[in-house]
């Protein structure tokens, strides 16, 4: 058996947390984005989209404590993600709260938007005060969930 | 030595590994993008380091994972070794995975996925980099791993129509229409609306019912199977029952600890049934060696309870593959004419690679443009059909495999060719 947990490897609730904490801090702090936040908040809208569009958002193979042939535990194809499902239930909670209401589509188009005009404010439509509030309320309760 | 002085040296370990790749010749138009890649992403980890407190054990532990993440990307460029796969198959596999896969970012700049192809022992499997993606990539990876033993197999390479599915489920662009349109289809009615339709049409023992996420799980790889049919033919479902019914020694069984599949029954019926309504289930040529092929593929002993999709759901589903495959243009399967199907199969009778190019008597050539899904047809009506043909000297199942695997390469050639206007 390895001498890591499987619980400690690519954990997707620790890449949420940090791409949510990027998100929200980028939009309390717009005028402080350096060029390095593109590509994070490129990557939360990523996420976002995943949640948004794919079918079954946080289906994960069952759980094995280690692997059970000599082939997977030696293959070097990337280990699949653990704890996808927890992303998924931080998202639908945070939604919820920032966004009561509206549905899926609506609430990470809303969020997208904001995120757009932060990255991108050349290109993009200058999102309003609320709409600031409701996604920045949004990353920080996926911040407050996924650090428990 | 403190977690935040371990993960700096990590960084500089991931660096000297990274270093230390490339010192060998790969695939075309592989190297260098995917380098470029695991190079940016280190220097947007590490960036994010210098900014981390010590006293942030989360972030520091999220950074350890990106970092073996990357690691592990950076180990699996030197395993793709050209001579492990079947290249031809893989760089229209590569082509098929870039037009289905791109997608945009928030200035809405295509971003294409970087592909890369390795070999494993269990192979046909295609991995899309991470639902919830990382902190550093620009590109996301898909790593193309085919099975090692069949190296040679080019007819078993259309199984790829089924990992594409599921990879596709997973973008924002091909994966809300199967979605909506696949997906909502199967869950609109019959054993796989709800979790307990299922359980009561699986008739599942006492205490083993049949989770939620397992009908998720079965929706989805139906789709899959759909779609692979959709994408590559006919030749799919052969496939499709070579490989898989020897693993199903009872084909209703299933497995209620991790019911992850549904029985092969299941997914024999219903391909069985697409391939009618898609219009398949008939002849090209009229001949007896496509016939005696199709009846391979349309050989149904099952139950009827087995087939859980009525035709209104599949023939919505197969409406939506066709939305999202239609960028993939000729890539996709249809069928060819007659005289070409024959020409095709006779080569193969002949020991002759199946590829669209003669000589003319008066020493002239003649090139046609076929795909990959077509080239299979061939290869399969052949093979199954080749009792109905006056063949002195049949090839066995491997030789038939590598004069396809021959053909592909040689295929696209004459594709290439054609589409430059050289002749």
């Amino acid at each position: 058996m390895p001498i890591m947990s499987a619980q400690q490897k690519n954990d997707a609730r620790g890449t949420a947390r940090l791409l949510a904490l990027a998100a929200s801090d980028s939009i309390q702090h717009p005028q402080a984005i350096p060029a390095t936040r593109e590509v994070v908040l490129n990557n939360m809208y990523r996420l976002l989209e995943a949640y948004r569009v794919t079918a079954f958002f946080g289906l994960e193979p069952s759980p094995r404590p280690y692997s059970a042939r000599a082939a997977d535990a030696i293959s070097l194809l990337p280990r699949a993600e653990r704890n996808v499902k927890d992303v998924k239930v931080a998202m639908e909670a945070a939604q919820a709260i920032a966004f009561p209401g509206q549905s899926k589509d609506e609430a990470m188009m809303a969020v997208a938007r904001v995120l757009r005009g932060i990255t991108y404010p050349a290109n993009a439509t200058k999102p309003s005060d609320e709409e600031l509030a409701n996604a920045r309320r949004f990353f920080d309760e996926i911040v407050a969930r996924l650090s428990s | 030595v403190t977690p935040l002085e371990f993960l700096r040296e990590e960084v500089d370990n991931v660096r000297r590994a990274l270093n230390e790749t490339l010192r060998h010749d790969y695939g075309p138009g592989q190297g260098r993008e995917y380098y470029i890649e695991c190079d940016d992403r280190l220097a947007e980890i590490k960036k994010t380091v210098a900014l981390t407190l010590a006293s942030d054990r989360s972030t520091i532990q999220t950074l350890f994972n990106e970092l073996r993440q990357l690691a592990s990307w950076i180990l699996l460029i030197e395993r793709s070794h050209l001579g492990e796969f079947s290249w031809p198959f893989a760089d229209q596999l590569k082509d098929m995975a870039v037009a289905l896969l791109s997608e945009t970012n928030l200035r809405g700049d295509v971003v294409k996925p970087l592909i890369h192809v390795v070999a494993e022992a269990e192979g046909y499997q295609i991995q899309y980099e991470t639902q919830t993606a990382t902190v550093s990539s620009r590109h996301p990876f898909v790593v193309i791993a085919f099975q090692r033993s069949l190296k040679n197999h080019a007819l078993f390479h259309c199984l790829f129509g089924h990992e594409l599915g599921h990879t596709a489920l997973q973008t924002s662009a091909a994966g809300s229409v199967l979605n909506s349109e696949v997906i909502a289809a199967f869950a609109s009615t019959g054993p796989l609306s709800t979790t307990a339709e299922l359980n009561k049409w699986a008739k599942a023992p006492s205490g083993t019912d049949i989770a939620d996420e397992y009908r998720e799980s079965w929706l989805e790889e139906l789709s899959c199977d759909l779609f692979g049919l959709v994408l590559f033919g006919p030749a799919f479902l052969a496939a499709h029952r070579t490989y898989l019914s020897p693993l199903d020694p009872d084909p209703y069984y299933i497995y209620f600890s991790d019911p992850t599949h549904p029985s092969y029954a299941v997914r024999h019926k219903m391909l069985r049934r697409a391939m009618e309504l898609l219009g398949w289930h008939t002849t090209i040529t009229n001949d007896a060696f496509e016939q005696e092929f199709l009846n391979y593929l349309l050989h149904d002993p099952f139950r009827s309870e087995f087939l859980v999709l009525d035709d209104a759901q599949l023939t919505r589903a197969i409406a939506g593959i066709h939305q999202v495959i239609r960028p993939l243009g000729a890539l996709a399967y249809s069928p060819i004419p007659a005289e070409e199907l024959r020409e095709l199969v006779f080569m193969l009778a002949r020991q002759i690679p199946p590829v669209r190019a003669q000589i003319n008597p008066d020493g002239g050539v003649s090139l046609g443009e076929i795909n990959v899904a077509q080239t299979l047809y061939a290869g399969w009506a052949y093979w199954i059909g080749r009792d109905k043909l006056s063949d002195p000297a049949p090839l066995n199942f491997f030789q038939t495999n590598r004069l396809c695997d021959l053909a592909l390469l040689q295929q696209r050639a004459v594709n290439d060719t054609r589409r430059a206007g050289v002749i």
